[in-house]
């Protein structure tokens, strides 16, 4: 079974349409990476798959449609993580993921939360920022805060927003490192970026945007002529385009 | 800026501000006019006229000023968490000026006393209807986000206070009607009691509650609107409950003591300062130390200049003004970064 299956989704605001695609059919434990230009429909679709816009058509999460998952349900199964973190009030690392296990405990945490918040912080390699001020934080530190707490929260899926947008190339290394790991533990990981250069090496399935359209879900990289259609390009692109 | 490790030692954090609040009790009732021997205050052999002075004059007076303190407290924790910003206290909002403009309408009319039950209302009304704008305004791109806010409250403020201005103008010509509104809207408890008391009683224990129950979500909206929906809570709905329970709470405190500005502003911010932003643990600190707040303020407006006593709304404005603009300088700062 697949694990999304989305099926005449339109999504618009006014006269304008964000997101127009008649099937998609995505596949569970792999890293699925979202490419396409500004404005092509990328965070809209995200935000679709995550239940976060209610959108026309219909998506399909495990087989059964996402409109009838509980909020509860929903939230346990499918993890969403920004491109940035914008905290109304400062808090610590552990008390941001504990947030995270809201739609298990709803307020109440209880010692299993709280040993979960520790695995992790633990996963991610940060149960040392634990009592941190989120404001302290460096970008990347900051954005493995972001998965922690949605992995805190036990899902089956995590789609991220541009994960990588704040790094240099050694966080964003990192980054996808994690996010790879995550997949081989079970996971599925959707998420877009920029970033023609690390993440296509550390992904399994390419979706390709443009003009809220799909024009390629597929295993292998898009190529240099798939990009520049991909980013209006007019030029030839050297052999050397995508080498950083 | 809040220290990171500031929800650990909760027990001795609340034991600390309990005992705050013990103290300026105590100092509530011993300090005015008569001297009241505490340690004999329930004894049969005390003067009579002290006892009455004890449960007629004073205890009610200092439990009007505690409900109202924890009530504004409650509610700058609620605006300040519905907005996602430390400068969104109820006063600085409108809240406060619209439920204003409500008392006032119907002091002038003289409806405020068919029923004690009307003054309440309609401040609730009032403050409903004002934070109802305040919210539909902020989904304009204008006025969204930081310090916009301000700007929004400081307009909706002007609005409320020409009303104000205007209905006090028509009163002039009447001396009691006038000078009973003029004491109103500079905020006091002098001469409040037992009756003033039951009349807010309900509305504030409905409002506590409603904020008790909506601490936890706003914990999750401390991350984001989009974040707090992902994680299964319904924005929109915390949204409305939020401000009924911020009118509730208003409502009730400015019937009673009419407009006292900036508790709702302080009180949260200083609270965050030792235990965090987490709403479960600012709520019951801030409703302490509100009620710490507005008895200490009060038995100071009583006896600065006794016999003449000051409006306690003036004399936390006299505060509480400075403190706002060091608030506004911070979050400059804070922002620049």
């Amino acid at each position: 079974m697949k694990l999304f299956e989305v099926h005449d989704l339109r999504y618009r605001v006014g006269d304008k349409v964000l997101i127009e695609l008649d099937h998609l059919a995505i596949d569970g434990q792999e890293l699925n990476l979202v490419l396409g230009a500004n404005g092509s429909g990328k965070t809209t679709l995200l935000r679709c798959l995550a239940g976060l816009l209610a959108a026309e058509g219909r998506i399909l999460f495990k087989g059964k449609s996402l409109a009838t998952y509980s909020p509860i349900e929903r939230a346990r199964a499918i993890g969403w993580v920004p491109s940035q973190l914008q905290l109304g009030f400062e808090m610590s690392v552990s008390e941001l993921v504990q947030l995270g296990r809201y739609p298990w405990h709803e307020g109440y945490p209880r010692a299993h939360d709280r040993a979960q918040v520790t695995t992790s912080l633990e996963q991610l390699g940060i149960a040392s920022l634990a009592h941190r001020s989120l404001a302290t934080l460096s970008s990347g530190e900051s954005q493995k805060v972001q998965i922690a707490r949605a992995l805190a929260c036990e899902v089956e899926c995590l789609i991220l927003d541009e994960p990588c947008a704040h790094l240099d190339v050694g966080a964003r290394y990192e980054m996808m490192r994690i996010l790879k790991g995550l997949v081989s533990q079970g996971k599925t990981v959707l998420m877009s970026s920029h970033d023609l250069y690390l993440a296509p090496r550390f992904s399994s399935r390419f979706l390709s945007l443009r003009a809220g359209r799909v024009i390629a879900y597929q295993a292998e990289q898009p190529g240099r002529g798939a990009l520049r259609q991909l980013y209006s390009i007019d030029e030839e692109l050297g052999d050397d385009f995508l080498d950083e | 800026m809040p220290n990171s490790n500031a929800g650990d030692h909760w027990s001795l954090k609340l034991a600390g501000t309990v005992l705050l609040l013990v103290l300026a009790v105590v100092y509530a009732l011993s300090s005015g006019a008569s001297e009241l021997p505490l340690a004999q205050i329930f004894s049969a052999q005390l003067d009579p006229s002290l006892q009455m002075i004890f449960w007629e004059i004073r205890l009610p007076r200092i439990l009007v000023a505690a409900l109202c303190g924890a009530a504004l407290a409650a509610a700058g924790v609620i605006s300040q968490g519905l907005f996602r910003n430390p400068l969104a206290g109820p006063s600085i909002i409108g809240t406060t000026g619209g439920a204003n403009v409500c008392v006032v309408t119907v002091m002038y009319f003289g409806w405020s006393d068919e029923h004690w039950f009307i003054q309440p209302s309609i401040a609730f009304l009032g403050a409903l209807a004002s934070t109802f704008v305040v919210l539909k305004l902020m989904r304009w791109r204008f006025f969204a986000g930081g310090e916009r806010i301000l700007l929004l409250g400081f307009s909706l403020n002007a609005i409320y206070a020409a009303i104000t201005s205007f209905i006090l103008s028509m009163s002039l010509s009447q001396y009691g009607l006038s000078q009973s509104i003029m004491y109103w809207l500079l905020g006091g408890i002098n001469g409040k009691g037992w009756v003033h008391l039951w009349m807010a009683l309900p509305w504030l224990v409905l409002g506590l509650a409603m904020a008790r129950s909506l601490s936890r979500q706003l914990d999750v909206l401390n991350l984001g609107e989009e974040i707090a929906s992902s994680l299964s809570v319904s924005v929109p709905r915390l949204r409305k409950l939020s401000i009924i329970c911020l009118s509730i709470l208003v409502g009730a405190s400015v019937a009673v003591s009419g407009a006292i500005g900036f508790v709702g502003l302080i009180v949260p911010h200083f609270s965050r300062l030792y235990v965090g932003a987490q709403h479960t643990r600012l709520l019951p600190i801030s409703i302490l130390n509100g009620m710490s707040l507005l008895i200490v303020a009060d038995t100071l407006a009583r006896t600065l200049w006794a016999p003449q006593e000051l409006q306690v709304g003036a004399l936390i404005s006299l505060i509480g003004a400075p403190v706002f603009i060091l608030l506004l300088i911070l979050q400059s700062r804070r922002a620049s970064l």
